[in-house]
């Protein structure tokens, strides 16, 4: 049978069940509008805060009065409102008595994750500030979450710098002021532009894979159609070529969707189309591999799944290949996302020509897991 | 029932080895390359200094020498454990260093290029705040805020180092009054890897749920004998409520493996195992719901499969891993917070760093979408027509 007969076949087999195909362009869609439509967020760490001050109980240092001038000062700062902090609460305590419990209200309401710290200014708060020493502000923050831990000396140095401001304590004040490159500017839809490297392709691989992970296992005139000479090599490629147009079809749908939805990039977008072509073509030959070695439906369904999960977790984000001894870093390379994911950052946001060796290893991916289809096909066994 | 149910299941018995033992190998995998990979790397930076070494009085033009704080700010650089300062560049001498830094930038040589102003030192030597300024590279979104961190240690070595007093210092957890103790609330000790943990938050509720929703998609649809089996006294509830006990003790064995290999991998778990095991089995649970109201809703396996589909990217999507759901519109949260997903990852964090109880709004959450979901199978299933 001839190739083009047998991708007319194949094709046919597809567009037999339309569900499945409308659901291949809904999905990514869907994905676009929900991206597209939420807003908000930060680059950086958002905190709610609470405040407690002892600064009114007596001090016994080298202080000639017992003083608590500026704690409203500095709760007055949260109060009127922060860009990095949420303002959840002002715990004046007179008393010993009256700490323990704002303290242990605050540690109830971190583990209830209702705020994210708490500050608790000293005693001696405002009696070093007249004495024109360093003062210093005690603060607990929520231990699980590691961002949030290495955040907070970063987004202290805005209240920090605003209450000297307002005292009038500016002497020897040094602060950081960070002016981002190669981000999202605020005027895009950041929320999707920042999310597009990692999820468009998790979306045209998982969706691609899925198309292509039955298309052996449960084509049933199979048995009979190797009773006429059509080979299985042939039938791998129509089932390659067949599944690959209807992903370039998907892949230009999202191409054009995101931009009408306000895709950012510095990068030529035709470089772009070209990366997320290579990841739908490295998802189908995935599904074809996952679909030649599986014997029932059931089978191909969980590895599906497994091989999607494992993708997802060495797709580089959240373990960085370059900082993983060289068999480990193979395994991570495997996989189609750690190729893919850099080089649309470095299209979309920097601008960058594309990486024609991360493009070509894409391309390679997909011919391995291709041939390895081919050979567990030419070995299995079917009946008619 | 339960006898026959285990005996279809024993006819394809890879489908059984895929389901118990690939997922506690991937944590296994997991747990290993978490190990192995480096903890630790300094954030590579170029220093690009403009403060001159002359200042020029305004008044009448006479020519000071100045350079108390340049030098120092970039020594504390090279003291930072946290930076590496990969070109350091002094505008006087090097008119387009910060051309040649941002090329760094742009090919990611560096991650950030730190700035000191031309009237850095002017402005702290007459009491005015000196400010440094800092361009980490934004495009990775997760990057940004320990590119800050790691450039704000550099000032804080600087005003130590200085004595530039006074300073607002923040001080971690110390004790206090003499009341409260030292404590590091929640926080994952440091024979731990922190690592594993937070990516297994993630990792865990995809698969366990992921697994057992597409174990349990077509225990329905696919089933041949179920018309023949309506034919004899069995009723349609025992077949239905077979199908969810054989299945259970699969996620029972599944779920014991996916919690071993965890721990064995090095899991820091702050509150009880058997809380944490009920955790992930409920996760599972809410999958096999999921799984066996698609079969039931399903005329073919085709069908199955689509709604399968359909059903677990808009789950992942609107699960909070990948658009914080506080950011979304309201309708969209309030779609979030009734899909399975969106309660696994905040349940097994709290038990894991806070010791918290399973029994709070996620777990019942998932319990309730999940007894709703087997209801409406039940209903489903008494309505749906059989033909011998």
């Amino acid at each position: 049978m001839k190739l083009s007969t047998l991708v007319r076949k194949e094709l046919g087999r597809i567009r037999a069940d339309k569900r499945s195909l409308i659901l291949l362009f809904s999905i990514p869609i869907i994905l676009i509008v929900i991206f597209g439509l939420t807003t908000g967020g930060s680059v950086t760490k958002f905190f709610n805060a609470s405040i407690i001050s002892i600064d009114e109980l007596p001090t016994y240092g080298n202080y000639p009065s017992n003083s608590s001038e500026y704690e409203d000062d500095f709760a007055g700062v949260f109060i009127k409102g922060l860009g990095s902090f949420g303002f959840q609460g002002y715990y004046p305590c007179p008393s010993k008595a009256l700490f323990l419990y704002a303290y242990e209200k605050n540690m109830e309401l971190l583990k209830n994750e209702e705020i994210d710290v708490f500050f608790v200014l000293p005693e001696d708060f405002s009696e070093r500030i007249k004495n024109q020493t360093s003062s210093y502000i005690a603060y607990f923050v929520d231990g699980s979450d590691s961002q949030a831990t290495s955040a907070i000396q970063v987004a202290m140095q805005e209240p920090i710098a605003l209450f000297r401001q307002e005292i009038e304590m500016t002497q020897n004040l040094t602060a950081l002021i960070p002016y981002l490159e190669f981000e999202v500017p605020f005027w895009e839809k950041q929320t999707l532009n920042y999310a597009f490297p990692l999820t468009i392709p998790l979306i045209i691989i998982g969706t691609t894979m899925n198309l292509a992970c039955l298309s052996i296992v449960s084509d049933e005139p199979l048995p009979r159609m190797l009773i006429t000479p059509t080979s299985k090599g042939s039938i791998i490629l129509s089932k390659l070529i067949a599944n690959a147009l209807i992903m370039v079809l998907q892949a230009g749908e999202i191409f054009i969707g995101t931009a009408l939805f306000g895709l950012y990039t510095l990068g030529s977008l035709f470089e772009l189309l070209l990366v997320l072509l290579g990841v739908g073509l490295s998802g189908v030959s995935i599904g074809l591999f996952i679909s030649s070695l599986s014997g029932t439906e059931q089978q191909a369904n969980q590895l599906y799944m497994i091989l999607f999960v494992v993708i997802l977790l060495f797709s580089g984000v959240y373990i960085d290949p370059e900082g993983l001894p060289t068999i480990m870093r193979i395994i991570v390379y495997l996989f189609p996302l750690a190729h893919a994911i850099p080089v649309i950052y470095d299209l979309t946001l920097k601008g960058l020509p594309l990486d024609l060796m991360a493009f070509f290893g894409l391309l390679i991916l997909s011919s391995v897991y291709l041939i390895l289809s081919y050979i567990i096909f030419l070995f299995k066994k079917v009946e008619v | 029932m339960v006898k026959k149910e285990f005996r279809l299941i024993r006819t394809d018995p890879w489908n059984l080895v895929i389901a118990l033992l690939l997922p506690p190998g991937i944590i296994i995998l997991l747990s290993s390359m978490e190990q192995e990979k480096v903890t630790f790397s300094p954030l590579p930076v170029a220093i690009v200094s403009n403060d001159s070494k002359t200042y020029i009085n305004p008044n009448n033009f006479t020519k000071i020498p100045v350079d108390n704080y340049a030098k120092p700010y970039i020594d504390a650089v090279i003291k930072s454990f946290y930076l590496f300062p990969k070109a350091i560049y002094n505008t006087s001498k090097y008119p387009y260093a910060m051309e040649f830094a941002r090329r760094q930038l742009l090919h990611s040589e560096i991650k950030c290029i730190i700035v000191i102003p031309v009237d850095f030192t002017e402005m702290l030597v007459n009491g005015l705040p000196g400010l440094i300024e800092c361009i980490p590279d934004s495009s990775r979104i997760t990057d940004i805020q320990s590119n800050l961190n790691a450039v704000y240690d550099s000032i804080r070595i600087f005003t130590n180092e200085n004595n530039l007093t006074p300073q607002v210092n923040l001080i971690p957890n110390p004790a206090l009054a003499n009341i409260i103790p030292e404590i590091n609330p929640f926080s994952i000790p440091q024979d731990y890897n922190e690592g594993f943990n937070s990516t297994l938050v993630i990792i865990l509720p995809l698969m366990v749920f992921g697994i057992a929703n597409v174990l349990t998609i077509l225990i329905i649809v696919k089933e041949k004998p179920i018309p023949r089996l309506l034919l004899t006294p069995v009723k349609r509830k025992e077949i239905l409520f077979a199908k969810f006990l054989t299945f259970s003790i699969i996620l029972f064995f599944q779920e014991l493996g996916i919690i071993l290999a965890s721990i064995f991998g090095g899991l820091f778990l702050r509150g009880s195992i058997i809380d944490l095991f009920l955790a992930i089995y409920m996760i599972g649970y809410s999958g096999l719901s999921v799984g066996t109201f698609i079969s039931s809703v399903s005329k073919t396996k085709t069908e199955a499969n689509q709604l399968f589909l359909a059903s677990f990217v808009i789950m992942i999507l609107l699960s909070g891993s990948f658009v914080p759901i506080e950011s979304m519109p309201i309708y969209l949260q309030a779609i979030s917070y009734v899909l399975p997903l969106s309660h696994g990852g905040p349940m097994i964090q709290s038990i894991l760093t806070k010791g918290a109880s399973i029994f709070g709004f996620h777990f019942y959450m998932l319990l309730g979408v999940s007894l709703i979901l087997n209801i409406l199978t039940l209903i489903i299933f008494y309505r749906r027509r059989y033909e011998v």
